[in-house]
């Protein structure tokens, strides 16, 4: 491992000392961050992994039914029944904190219009579309839930990633650089001490050697 | 605060979505795509994004990736499921733990 390029004094020593304690503490700090990241984003990913499968299966068949329904029916009548919704769907979003990343929640709410999300006559439409529209109201809220945990995840997985850079970056770049640099100077040091002490003996004996 | 939730895919795939009152931006060509995201992505929390969108502009999407806002999820149109869902959630766990350790 390279070494910093710095002069050995006293001053940069302590200073660099100062820098290891400081590089060891937020190592380890990052580590536990890191640990924990990980134990939350394991419990969300099973999580997620579940709610998918289920969420897709639902929203498939789901599908077939309109499919099915609007095979039934013209298409301008099925454009008339459903493309002017008796209301508004939308997400109150809130934000929590797990672990240091802000994760969104969404919470499903109707702004406008009634709750009955049937929004058309009964004279040119049947009764397979009805059916097909309130199974879709009906897992519109798990499809939130999904979108909730997924993005969670995601987000977590991102933090993760770069907390674990950061991590490594310390344990095998800097804490090794800041300790082989410290120990260069040490040695740098004593080495300045054995010689000057030597020369302080020989220039003795000289002084002796003349009396 | 109130934000809408937007859906993307092609005109069969987000019919159903429309009728239950959410936000809905049809689209057949990538370019089409590409607009209907950054005008969902204004005032959207989440938006679903057929799968088949979502690979045609996943590069885009995943600028989205580490942002809180918005969750950009896709779902199977209705061409059928393409397992790009689960593909998704494979990698992000790979990205996380630096392999894949959920057994399918």
């Amino acid at each position: 491992m390279a070494r910093l390029n710095v002069s050995p004094t006293r001053m940069e020593l302590n200073r660099l000392k100062k820098r290891l304690s400081v590089a060891r503490n937020g190592h380890k700090l990052l580590k536990d961050k890191r640990d924990e990241l990980m134990k939350q984003f394991m419990k969300l990913i099973r999580r997620n992994q579940e709610l998918r499968r289920e969420a897709e299966a639902q929203l498939e068949s789901t599908q077939k039914d309109f499919l099915l329904a609007g095979a039934l029916l013209s298409d301008e009548s099925l454009n008339a029944a459903l493309m002017r919704p008796s209301r508004t769907a939308s997400a109150e979003v809130s934000f929590r904190n797990m672990t240091g990343v802000s994760v969104p929640e969404f919470d499903y709410k109707i702004t406008s219009g009634t709750g009955d999300p049937l929004c058309y006559g009964f004279a040119d439409t049947n009764a397979s579309l009805d059916r097909a529209v309130a199974r879709m109201d009906s897992i519109l809220e798990p499809l939130l839930e999904l979108a909730r945990v997924e993005k969670a995840a995601r987000l977590l997985s991102c933090e993760i990633e770069k907390t674990r850079r950061r991590v490594n970056a310390l344990e095998y770049v800097m804490i090794p650089q800041l300790e082989e640099t410290i120990k260069y100077i040490m040695m740098k040091m004593e080495e300045n001490d054995r010689s000057t002490k030597i020369r302080l003996m020989k220039v003795k004996d000289m002084v002796l050697e003349k009396k | 605060m109130a934000y809408s939730i937007g859906v993307i895919g092609d005109r069969e795939s987000v019919l159903s979505f429309k009728a239950v009152g959410l936000k809905v931006f049809e689209c057949g060509t990538r370019a089409e795509a590409l607009k209907a995201l950054k005008a969902a992505a204004e005032d959207c929390a989440v938006i679903f994004v057929t799968e088949k969108v979502y690979d045609s502009i996943s590069e885009e999407i995943r600028a989205y990736d580490d942002k809180p806002l918005p969750a950009v999820i896709p779902y199977p149109g209705t061409s059928g499921g393409t397992g790009l869902g689960m593909e998704l959630l494979n990698k992000s766990v790979e990205k996380a733990v630096g392999s894949n350790i959920l057994q399918n």
